[in-house]
């Protein structure tokens, strides 16, 4: 009977309700979109990492790593026997051989990181096969030495396809050798940070060039399957690989990423906790007129024996009734919305560059985990609750006689 | 046989700044069963003595004994049951729930009280149809006219059998044919279902449908007897 009351109560200014819902159907609605805007940028720049560069696990040798130096290499054999043990975890899998260097053309001088990949292999691994713009990912072995370089490098290095690239580094025994290079193909990826810094050759002839032996490798790239939690199977790959091995997974290898889809998470809770808070104000401004204006009929129901705890029950229903039914509203419209522009993606191409310089797509697409959904539904609830704190004091406190003469 | 006593009771509103003497050292009591207007100009102090025996306030001195209980020492929550078990009200601006039916306003006490549904609903009906108002159960308080309004209010007022009732100037806002009816259906529900009935009124035609008058002035009883005593 409370509850039928309460829900009344709501609508007997229709007005004023439907101004409160409105607003919090669109603060809720805009708080979950951006929510989902954010998710969907962040998702796509980690899934971009993983699948442009880190992939999900890399092993390499653990003096590599400390001192990037191109001799700490790894014997394919060796590694494969160690594996074994884990084929069901390892989805795919790509050997790399890796070396810094300056890549040169008559026009200018840059330096890059060289990767030596196995075409057939790598593609299983990483997408940069799939951003080829001219050319090909690598053709059949010719006379010279083929490599695929971005768009921006070429155009730092003024250097079209089929251009020589000449690449200055130090093989395995420490002395600096000198390569040309035949651009077979330009790629860009979402990344201005990683073209301009990453090129791709094949490692059977980066081997040479480098002295190592077939067989031999700085890097093996892993993609775990999806049911694989990273984390807890980096841990155990550790364990089973020989001590000189290191296994890192992409969040260790880019703490940063982790950090800033954490930092990003923060910014969400930040932003719908501002969306509460002028709710709970909205709500209990409402509430306060909503007492003042009921303050003969409050006066009634008590001397007709409604006791003190249902009244407030009235009152938190009528808060709660608002908030939710905003709430709710909210969360329709935005799932839908966040579905639609979710399929079509949110296209911020003017500030391709800028995004660009981020490692972040131009096209965003929103995605919001259901759960998410449910959670503010819960955090409206209790923020409705707390919203109906001053006018139910209000309400309680009102001198029955006082009230009935109002 | 007494239910309502009171004994020196007095209510002094702003004590510390300018005190107001609203009721003034009553010692009185009513009977089961009365049909009693206590009448006296605006600002005599009837309202007042009315809330005092209602328990909707407090007083300042003196005791009010309700069948046998002092209300006086009884807490805010005690004093809230005792009133939904016991006392039925009847305002003079009706009061009704706008949001609700006349059926439901009537049976909200009910409710409140937890009676069975077809309890309620015949209890309901009953009355309704007693105050001649049954036709329009199911319209809201808007749809109704004034004197629609009031007898639903006393509908109200007896559904959950109370002991007495307690009526602040109920016919104030009727007119005098309004007002006729609805204390001709008042003291049949008296006789009907032996309720005490007290109301206020300052009304020449109101008071002599009273079986008892109490006639007030600046706080005080200054006459209290049979309509053609007092």
């Amino acid at each position: 009977m409370i509850a039928k009351l309460a829900w009344r109560n709501v609508w007997r200014n229709k007005v004023r309700s439907l101004v409160v819902i409105i607003a919090t159907t669109l603060g809720i609605s805009g708080a979950l979109f951006i929510a989902a805007l954010i998710s969907g940028m962040m998702d796509k720049w980690v899934q971009n990492q993983i699948e442009t560069e880190l992939s999900d696990i890399q092993i390499h040798q653990e003096d590599f790593v400390i001192e990037e130096d191109q001799k700490f290499f790894f014997e394919k054999e060796d590694l494969e026997r160690q594996l074994t043990a884990f084929a069901n975890e390892i989805k795919e899998k790509a050997y790399r051989i890796k070396a810094e260097g300056l890549a040169m053309s008559a026009h200018n001088t840059y330096q890059v990181i060289l990767l030596g990949v196995d075409p057939d292999q790598e593609p299983k691994v990483t997408n940069i096969s799939n951003y080829i713009r001219e050319g090909a990912y690598f053709k059949e072995p010719g006379r010279i030495k083929q490599i695929l370089i971005s768009q921006k490098l070429a155009d730092e290095l003024k250097v079209r396809m089929n251009s020589k690239v000449v690449i200055n580094l130090s093989d395995i025994e420490g002395e600096i050798v000198g390569e040309a290079f035949k651009v077979v193909g330009i790629f860009k990826t979402s990344s201005g940070i990683f073209d301009e810094s990453h090129v791709f050759v094949k490692n059977d002839e980066f081997a040479k060039v480098l002295k190592m032996k077939p067989g031999q490798y700085h890097e093996l790239a892993i993609r775990t399957g999806e049911e694989v939690e990273v984390e807890a199977f980096q841990t155990e790959l550790q364990q089973g690989l020989d001590a000189d091995l290191m296994a890192e997974s992409w969040i260790q290898m880019s703490p940063a990423l982790k950090m800033t889809e954490g930092y990003m998470d923060t910014f969400n809770w930040i932003l719908l906790s501002v969306v509460l808070t002028a709710l709970i104000f909205g709500i209990i401004n409402t509430m306060l007129m909503v007492v003042l204006e009921r303050t003969r009929e409050i006066g009634m129901l008590r001397s007709l024996g409604l006791n003190d705890r249902k009244v407030g029950l009235m009152f938190i229903l009528e808060t709660i009734y608002l908030s939710i039914t905003g709430a709710i509203v909210g969360n329709i419209l935005s799932f839908f919305l966040i579905n639609y522009f979710g399929n079509k993606g949110i296209h911020f191409e003017s500030w391709e560059e800028g995004f660009e310089a981020y490692g972040l797509q131009a096209v965003i697409y929103p995605i919001l985990e259901l759960n998410f959904y449910v959670l503010v539904t819960l955090l409206v609830f209790f923020t409705g609750l707390l919203a109906s704190y001053f006018p139910v004091r209000k309400a309680i406190r009102l001198d029955i006689s006082t009230a009935i003469r109002n | 046989m007494e239910v309502i006593i009171t004994k020196d009771l007095e209510k002094i509103y702003n004590p510390d700044t300018v005190p107001v003497h609203a009721v003034n050292g009553i010692s009185t009591s009513f009977e089961a069963g009365e049909f009693t207007a206590i009448v006296g100009p605006s600002g005599c102090g009837k309202t007042t003595f009315l809330n005092l025996i209602g328990g909707l306030e407090a007083p300042t001195q003196g005791d009010i004994s309700i069948l046998g209980d002092s209300i006086s020492t009884k807490k805010k929550s005690e004093m809230t049951d005792f009133r939904l078990h016991n006392i039925g009200f009847v305002f003079q601006a009706y009061n009704l729930i706008p949001v609700m039916s006349a059926y439901e306003n009537v049976a909200f006490i009910m409710e409140l009280l937890n009676r069975p549904q077809a309890e309620i609903k015949d209890r309901v009906m009953e009355l309704l149809d007693a105050m001649g108002v049954g036709d329009k159960a199911h319209q809201r308080p808007h749809q109704l006219s004034g004197g629609q309004q009031q007898r639903v209010a006393v509908a109200r007022a007896l559904a959950s059998k109370p002991k007495f009732i307690l009526a602040d100037e109920p016919t104030a806002n009727l007119d005098s044919h309004a007002t006729e009816t609805l204390l001709d259906l008042m003291l049949k529900m008296n006789e009907k279902e032996g309720t005490t009935i007290i109301f206020s009124t300052h009304d020449i035609r109101v008071m002599n449908k009273a079986r008892r008058l109490v006639k007030m002035d600046d706080g005080k009883i200054v006459e209290n007897g049979k309509p053609d005593t007092a």
